[in-house]
């Protein structure tokens, strides 16, 4: 049997265990320290870019408002966020994963309580919420900084859908109807309701929309139905686009091209952080001597600071950083790929789907090729609230990561003739640990 | 990396799916960031990029009082309120504010200036002070911007403003040291261009910065002083008052050094609000820049030549008959002047009789005609020596040659040059005749006239010029003969008026106009030109009075503001007596 | 040989030095640290650098902002000396002088007199 058969057929002779025996069948092992490496590095070129462009946004902010910023407080607020985020990792990384599983539910229902809350707290306008332009989506808890429950909303679909679906899944009963695309539409349409048309917030459907599907993708969805759902998804979108006037007028400028008219502020911003992008070359202007961020580029600091790094870094160092981005990813695929329970497949699949939205839709807004979404790179974007959730999914990523079934590659573990020493490379000692 | 995905799982197409838009993503930002970046770098260098000029600052003028200098031309810094009357909201608090602040700058008809809400632009007010800015700046309405500028502010008013000049609202100097020295006052301009922030505020960014600084004016001194300038002016309006004038004019020097220490003419400007002057005419200096003919004051000059050239002394004679014919023409001296029969050059000089004076110019030839000879040398003296006729370069604008007709051209016969022996037939300046003169009263040197005593550095230290070197223009015993001849012709005339102890002496001159080609008899130009001091001469001062139909003598209308000024110098530059 | 307890710790060069008498003895110390962390050692490391080459680099534009708060301060205090230099040129001025109440309270001198000494 090939290894490839021989795989497939462990999968599915678990599968057809009973569901509660299924955690207890995996060895812990050494856990994926990959994902701390590559998360600990876009973390840190996070904060050295916050600390580079953090007191222009100071002075800008002087300047504007009056304020008295002082050039330190972004960096310092960052490296809180980034300490928090930490804490959060290790904190899902060392809580048993089942304490998480078990309640989806509930995490879930807290999730739509904390969007009802703001809400209304919006519309008796209590200062508690936080609000602009009609949509309120944050709670200001003073000197605690911000909270966004929709980030709350994201992390308790991912649980709970994952737990759902896969018991769908273990029953064979992904393509049923009633069953599953019901439910799941029935949850995902109540999150909309949350997300996009009470908050307004249109790239954190796309992603909580994105989460779902690669969940269902996973989790082996036929392809006419998978193209039906995904069809569905995108006439919902499209009208969503078409109830806001704000995002019509978003789709307008994008389509009106390479235009670098100053008037209204999303072509503003995409004018500008194609120049920032653009006057990077191959190496940038270096550190310190992004001219865009003093003022120039809007949000310079949280959705832009993509085209900021491409200004200060260059090609090679947008390469190098989407080269990190794709190397967490494929770890997160690595470790989906070599779980066994099909629930704890789909939650990396949707941590999967949620990193790789918000990835995809930052950078391609940047760059001209989609419209702006408003929505932040992930442990690169100033501000604590998507560090911390990321934080968490990843730490619940890592803890997931102990319990990956890996066949040996080696001669002697798959039963092939070891006289030679061809292929066996250097002694292995108990020990010393393998990659 | 080793990612060991399952083969037909659908982990392959997600890692698959990713790929792909990642390489769509690094294919774009190469297009962004290589292909395109010179067309991005372009972009961002227009909008980040900003030249600022830095205004050079113009320099400042000074005069004297005595030896220290005096401010007379400042700059301040002055600001015009502007708005955008389509984004105003508060109209009747702005109008309101400005009334209270700066009423008597504002612009008529504030209400329909703001109240026509399609003009982006309307001017509120000129020429607030800082403190008046200040306030309208406090009260941040919308839409209401300040701009600042310069102008040139006059601290001592009105004083020599047409020695002076204005500028002009682009900026140029017109008239006057203005304009004359304008490119030395306006110093250059320097540049400012480097990548700024989104509020104009300049980074150390980017290394193509130019931070060229403004070179600033030179500060000029004046050599005219303050109090003596301000006692001319009054001396020149007083003395119109009493003689019924139209215009008086008056130029004081210093023999030894050529400095002009007063220029005054009436009537005059207020260079604070230049616009306002009806007539342009009034802007000129006529000191420098309105040629006469200039009438007995030449007499002076005419003795010097004969003198220096030896053909005449003070005491030689000549039969006066009151008129001498030159090629048919008869030449009168003065109506009712008398004094017929022998006598002497000096008594000629006393009562300004033309005939002696042709007599110099006949002797200057073969001694009955007015020889080709003798032109040559008057126009010799006159021209070359005592540079009448040419620009005598003084440092105002406008200044004008005159005409002096060489004995080549046809005009310049006999009957010309008799003339101008008695100062007619001839154009000159002012300033022309102060500073010929000025050379016979100073032993014979020519100084170059000049109005400019130094320059101010920007600390403020004062830095007098080198003095010019004068040319001759007669020799030493010939000035001193000449000069004594002055002195005795006032002695003559005006004995009681001078204060006892010093030297003073002068020569009036009234010349007729020429209207239309014709000497008018009924229009008459009355000047006095002298000096006085005490044990050598200190002072040169010339005036002259006249006025449109108006018969002005010398003697009568235009002594009396010689001898005002001439006492007042007395003391001002504490003269001692003689003995 | 696996039938022998590590007792002190050391590392075996056997396998590169084949020849005789060589030493093959290394010693070793006790704290071990894996190959990730020692990468992620080696990152801090190079982040801590950078950050300190970071806070030189990044002051001269703080600098910037400074020296533009300054540069208006001059700006605005040589105003002021021009506007006190002005008054100070009117209040010393012919006509001010003239007309103040000082000058009214003087009178010209009927005669001056000069002593000799």
């Amino acid at each position: 049997m090939s290894r490839g058969g021989q795989q497939v057929a462990s999968i599915m002779g678990t599968l057809s265990a009973p569901l509660s025996v299924l955690s207890g069948t995996v060895r812990r092992h050494r856990p994926d320290y990959m994902i701390i490496l590559y998360m600990g590095l876009l973390m840190l070129i996070g904060l050295v870019m916050i600390y580079a462009i953090g007191p222009q946004r100071a002075n800008v902010l002087n300047n504007s408002y009056g304020s008295n910023y002082s050039d330190t407080y972004f960096f310092v607020k960052q490296a809180v966020s980034l300490l928090l985020s930490l804490g959060a990792f290790a904190l899902m990384a060392v809580l048993p994963y089942t304490l998480i599983t078990k309640h989806g539910g509930k995490l879930l229902l807290i999730g739509f309580a904390s969007c009802a809350l703001l809400a209304i707290t919006g519309w008796a306008h209590l200062s508690i919420a936080q609000c602009s332009l009609g949509a309120c989506r944050w709670f200001d808890l003073g000197g605690l900084g911000s909270l966004q429950p929709a980030e709350i909303l994201k992390f308790g679909v991912l649980i709970f859908v994952a737990g759902f679906l896969g018991t769908k899944v273990a029953q064979r009963k992904v393509n049923d109807l009633h069953e599953t695309l019901i439910p799941l539409a029935v949850i995902t349409a109540l999150a909309m309701l949350f997300i996009v048309v009470i908050e307004k917030d249109m790239g954190t459907g796309i992603a909580l929309a994105s989460i779902i599907v690669t969940m269902l993708i996973v989790g082996g969805i036929s392809k006419k139905i998978g193209a039906i759902v995904v069809g569905a998804a995108v006439i919902v979108g499209i009208g969503f686009i078409i109830i806001a006037p704000h995002r019509i007028d978003r789709i307008t400028t994008f389509f009106q091209g390479d235009n670098t008219s100053t008037t209204d502020a999303a072509s503003y911003q995409i004018a500008h952080a194609k120049i920032a992008i653009g006057t990077g070359g191959w190496t940038g202007v270096g550190i310190g001597n992004s001219v865009q961020a003093t003022g120039y580029l809007p949000e310079a600091i949280n959705d832009s600071v993509f085209a900021i790094m491409g200004e200060t870094f260059g090609f090679l160092g947008l390469v190098a950083i989407l080269g990190l981005f794709v190397a967490l990813l494929m770890r997160l695929l690595k470790v989906m790929d070599h779980l066994i329970d099909i629930r704890l497949k789909l939650i990396a699949a949707g941590v999967f789907g949620w990193l790789g939205a918000h990835v995809i839709l930052n950078v391609a807004s940047m760059i001209g090729i989609f419209p702006l979404t408003g929505i932040t790179l992930p442990l690169l974007s100033f501000g604590g609230t998507s560090m911390i959730f990321i934080a968490a999914a990843l730490g619940l990523i890592f803890q997931l990561s102990r319990y990956t079934v890996h066949t040996s590659r080696l001669k002697e573990a798959t039963n092939e003739n070891s006289s030679s020493r061809r292929g066996i490379g250097r002694p292995r000692y108990a020990g010393r640990s393998s990659s | 990396m080793n990612l060991e995905l399952q083969k037909g799982s659908r982990s392959r197409i997600l890692a698959g799916f990713i790929f792909v838009i990642v390489g769509i993503f690094i294919i774009r930002l190469f297009y962004l960031q290589i292909i395109q970046h010179n067309y991005y770098e372009g972009l961002a260098t227009s909008e980040q990029v900003k030249s600022l000029t830095i205004y050079a600052k113009r320099g400042l003028i000074y005069g004297l009082e005595g030896s220290t200098p005096v401010p007379l031309v400042l700059n301040q810094t002055v600001y015009t309120v502007t708005a955008d009357p389509y984004t105003v909201s508060d109209d009747t608090k702005i109008i309101d504010l400005l009334e209270q602040v700066a009423g008597g700058n504002v612009q008529p008809n504030l209400q329909g200036l703001l109240g026509n809400k399609e003009s982006r632009y309307a001017v509120l007010a000129k020429g607030l002070t800082t403190v008046q800015a200040q306030k309208i700046k406090d009260a941040s309405f919308s839409g209401i911007e300040l701009q600042k500028t310069t102008q040139r502010v006059y601290p001592e008013g009105t004083l020599a403003a047409q020695t002076l000049g204005f500028v002009d609202y682009d900026g140029n100097g017109q008239y006057g040291i203005e304009g004359k020295l304008n490119s030395q006052l306006s110093g250059t301009n320097g540049l400012l261009k480097t990548v700024t922030d989104v509020s104009d505020v300049p980074l150390t960014i980017g290394d193509k910065n130019i931070n060229k600084p403004a070179v600033d004016g030179k500060n000029v001194v004046l050599s005219i002083d303050r109090a003596v300038q301000s006692h001319v002016e009054q001396a020149l309006v007083d003395g119109l008052k009493r003689n019924g004038g139209d215009h008086a004019s008056a130029v004081v020097m210093d023999p030894t050094t050529g400095k002009v220490l007063a220029m005054a003419n009436v009537p005059s400007f207020d260079p604070a609000h230049y616009s306002k002057v009806q007539d342009a005419a009034d802007f000129n200096n006529p000191v420098v820049s309105a040629p006469y003919e200039p009438g007995s004051d030449m007499k002076t000059l005419t003795m010097a030549t004969g003198i220096d050239k030896g053909v005449v002394t003070p005491t030689t004679t000549y039969n006066n008959l009151g008129y001498i014919d030159i090629d048919g023409i008869r030449v009168l001296n003065g109506v009712g002047l008398g004094h017929l029969g022998n006598i002497t050059l000096q008594t000629a000089m006393n009562n300004s009789l033309n005939s002696g004076f042709i007599t110099v110019a006949e002797k200057l030839g073969d001694g009955t005609n007015i020889t080709l000879q003798a032109r040559d040398t008057m126009y010799d003296y006159f021209y070359n020596k005592f540079k009448l006729g040419q620009v005598t370069g003084i440092e105002v604008s406008g200044e004008l040659s005159g005409t002096i007709i060489p004995p080549t051209d046809p005009q310049g016969n006999a009957v010309r040059y008799s003339n101008m022996a008695f100062g007619q037939g001839l154009d000159v300046t002012m300033i022309q005749v102060a500073s010929a003169f000025s050379s016979i009263v100073d032993g014979g040197l020519y100084h170059k006239p000049t109005v400019i005593a130094g320059t101010m550095d920007a600390s403020g230290n004062y830095i007098p010029n080198q003095i010019s070197t004068p040319t001759r223009s007669v020799s030493q015993s010939t000035a001193d003969q000449v000069r004594e001849m002055t002195h005795i012709a006032r002695g003559t005339l005006f004995a009681n008026i001078d204060r006892p102890g010093y030297e003073i002496g002068g020569k009036t001159g009234t010349s007729q106009t020429l209207i239309n080609g014709n000497y008018d008899n009924n229009q008459t130009v009355g000047t006095y030109l002298g000096y006085g001091g005490d044990s050598s001469p200190k002072y040169v001062i010339m005036i002259q009075v006249s006025g449109k139909n108006k018969t002005l003598e010398g003697g009568r209308d235009a002594e009396p503001i010689f001898a005002d000024i001439s006492n007042w110098l007395i003391n001002y530059l504490q003269l001692q007596p003689k003995g | 040989m696996s039938y022998y307890q590590r007792t002190a710790e050391f590392t075996s060069r056997r396998q590169q030095n084949w020849s005789r008498n060589q030493n093959t003895v290394a010693f070793v110390s006790s704290v071990k640290l894996g190959p990730v962390a020692h990468t992620v050692l080696v990152a801090l490391m190079i982040t801590v650098l950078g950050l300190i080459y970071l806070t030189q680099a990044t002051r001269a534009t703080s600098y910037d902002y400074q020296s533009q708060k300054i540069d208006s301060q001059i700006a605005d205090l040589s105003n002021q000396k021009t506007d006190l230099e002005i008054e100070n040129a009117r209040l010393t001025s012919l006509e001010t002088v003239k007309n103040s109440s000082v000058a009214a309270n003087l009178k010209a001198p009927s005669s001056t007199q000069y002593v000799s000494q």
